[in-house]
Order: structure tokens, then C-alpha cells, then sequence
């Protein structure tokens, strides 16, 4: 498995903007059959936007997705990694931050793709015994989540949260959108 | 290792004339992706957060419309007594990530995950079923399902 991230992800993945309706945001996970979409404002990679979130965020609060934001149920955290990373090591980042997608920055730190727990399942029998191994960290209860009160911001249910401050790979670095 | 040992008995019902906001709400509040509807005391479907996402609010419907109308019908289901390994095997041939559990009195008594199997059972049956699971399309897929 010496693949880098760049030969199995997805690439040019389709975004949102925080100015689309969810509804919008809906219908292009329906067309592109992703549960996931980077957020974008203007050139800056600014969130990412699961169609969990579309759920616990409008269809619970009744918020109505025709007129409501994508920039009001997306999920600020964002964990990217470098293209030429090997695949072994964005598994251990995933499990590291408890995510399964990362958003993928080429050396112009523009965003170039996404790369799943899934892409890496698929890659061979490396592949998929290293994302289950990051399977059952990600789905391992954290001691953080179990701490701190239920947040109702977070309809990852705290299992996003976990890392010690300032060891996150969160947009830090600010991701740009690539340009055509 | 049996199913009863690794599934979440935290389960609740939701009927098919609910809404989807009382969905979104349930799910929310049990952390689940997924709830098990039922009518008249049977198993009549599954609807997931993304048949909410993907045939709900991409198709414009509100937060009243009824679940019956997003849900994903034809139940798979495993029993509590069944091992763990084999029903790994099975959610990877049906490619689904959570199958509701039925005691052999047919009364559902949990729901196990993948996860559930991948933080309690064996790291290669995980594998194997994540790997099934992987695979495009699957009972909740969005674009190839044909829907009555």
C-alpha cells in the first residue's frame, strides 16, 4: 500500500457555497450520490456539509431548507491533508480525529479532492484492514464526548471533538478553492 | 460472539404517518442514522438520515411530510442470538450498515452497526464487511434505487 492519498481519492469533488439553500445542497448530493460536500466562500474552503447535518440541523429544528444557508447546519471542522501523503497515514489521521473524509490540499493549498474511509476500503486488502482499524477507533465512545455535556450544535454527537488543542489539522493553513 | 452481545438496545419506533421533523428529532436525540418504522406492531421499513436528505428536502418536501414517503422499504433484519461473524458477512453481501435485531419471538430488541462490530467484534470480519459495504450501490442507494 505506498499509494499516495492523490491515486484513490475523489477528485475536483463538487462543493457547496454558504450562500445555497439546503435544498440546493440536497439536490447535488442526490446527483452526485455523495453524502458530503466542501463548503466554500468565495476562494477560502471554509466547512463541510454532510447530509446528517441537512437533517439534525434543519429538518429537526424546522428550519425550512429552501430559504436556510448552508453556512447555518455545516460543520466547521474541517481536517485536510497534503495530496502525496501514503494512504497508511491519512487512515491514522481519520482515526486520529475522528472523521471519515478528509479534505485533500495540493501544495498551493488549493482543495484538489476528498478521500473517504470508503476509497480507502477499496483500494485492496491493505486498504481495508487499515480502515477498519480506523473503523473501530472513529466508533470507539471518547473520553472527551463523554465528559462534556451533549452539545446540540453538534449532531456528530461530540465524537468529532477529542483532540488536544492545537494539534488539530483545522484549517489552519486556509484551504483555498482551485481555481479551472 | 452473538449479536445480543454487541447490539444498542437503545431503539425507538417511529410510525410511517410521523414526520420527518419527528424523525430528524428522534434521531437527534438517540445520536442514530437510522429508525426502524413500524405499523400495527410490524417492521414496515427503515428510514435513514439520508432517505430524509435525499427524498425529503432534495425533493422540496417539508418537514411534514409523512416518513412513509422517504423511507426505505423491504426489511433485513438479523437475529439477537445469530454470531457476530455471520452477520458481518451478511451486512457486506447486502451492502447496509445497520440491521434491526429480532428476538425468535419476531420482537425487535436492538439495532447493530458496523460500528458495533467494529469496536466489539474481530478486525478481519470488520474488514470484510466493510469492505461489501464499500462497494457501489446498496439497499439505501439514491441514484440506482427504483422506488414503486
Amino acid at each position: 500500500m505506498t499509494q499516495s492519498v492523490a491515486d484513490v481519492m475523489s477528485c475536483r469533488p463538487v462543493l457547496a457555497h454558504v450562500d445555497h439553500s439546503l435544498a440546493e445542497a440536497a439536490k447535488r448530493m442526490r446527483e452526485k450520490n455523495v453524502g458530503a460536500l466542501p463548503v466554500v466562500d468565495g476562494d477560502e474552503l471554509v466547512g463541510i456539509v454532510t447530509d446528517r447535518d441537512l437533517v439534525a440541523r434543519a429538518t429537526a429544528r424546522d428550519a425550512d431548507p429552501a430559504i436556510t444557508p448552508v453556512l447555518e447546519a455545516m460543520t466547521r471542522h474541517v481536517v485536510f491533508c497534503r495530496e502525496r501523503i501514503l494512504i497508511a497515514e491519512a487512515a491514522a489521521l481519520m482515526a486520529r480525529e475522528r472523521v471519515r473524509r478528509l479534505a485533500v490540499l495540493n501544495r498551493d493549498r488549493e482543495l484538489v479532492g476528498i478521500v473517504s474511509l470508503a476509497d480507502i476500503t477499496r483500494i485492496d486488502d491493505v486498504g481495508t484492514r487499515a480502515a477498519a482499524a480506523a473503523l473501530q477507533v472513529i466508533c470507539q465512545p471518547t473520553p472527551n464526548a463523554a465528559k462534556a455535556p451533549p452539545d446540540e450544535e453538534d449532531p456528530t454527537g461530540g465524537r468529532a471533538r477529542g483532540s488536544p488543542a492545537g494539534t488539530l489539522h483545522v484549517y489552519a493553513e486556509r484551504p483555498r478553492r482551485r481555481r479551472p | 460472539m452473538q449479536i445480543s452481545n454487541v447490539m444498542s438496545r437503545n431503539v425507538q419506533i417511529i410510525g410511517p404517518d410521523q414526520t420527518l421533523r419527528e424523525a430528524a428529532a428522534a434521531m437527534k436525540r438517540l445520536d442514530a442514522g437510522v429508525l426502524p418504522v413500524g405499523e400495527n406492531e410490524k417492521l414496515v421499513g427503515m428510514v435513514t438520515d439520508r432517505d430524509i436528505a435525499i427524498r425529503g428536502i432534495a425533493e422540496g418536501k417539508s418537514a411534514d411530510a409523512k416518513i412513509r414517503d422517504v423511507m426505505t422499504q423491504g426489511i433485513r433484519y438479523c437475529f439477537e442470538d445469530e454470531d457476530v461473524d455471520h452477520v458481518a458477512e451478511n451486512m457486506a453481501e447486502l451492502q447496509v450498515r445497520r440491521l434491526p435485531v429480532i428476538n425468535r419471538e419476531k420482537r425487535l430488541v436492538g439495532i447493530v452497526s458496523l460500528g458495533d462490530l467494529a469496536t466489539q467484534g474481530s478486525l478481519p470480519k470488520t474488514a470484510k464487511a466493510l469492505h461489501g459495504i464499500s462497494q457501489p450501490g446498496g439497499q439505501h442507494n439514491q441514484t440506482t434505487a427504483v422506488r414503486a
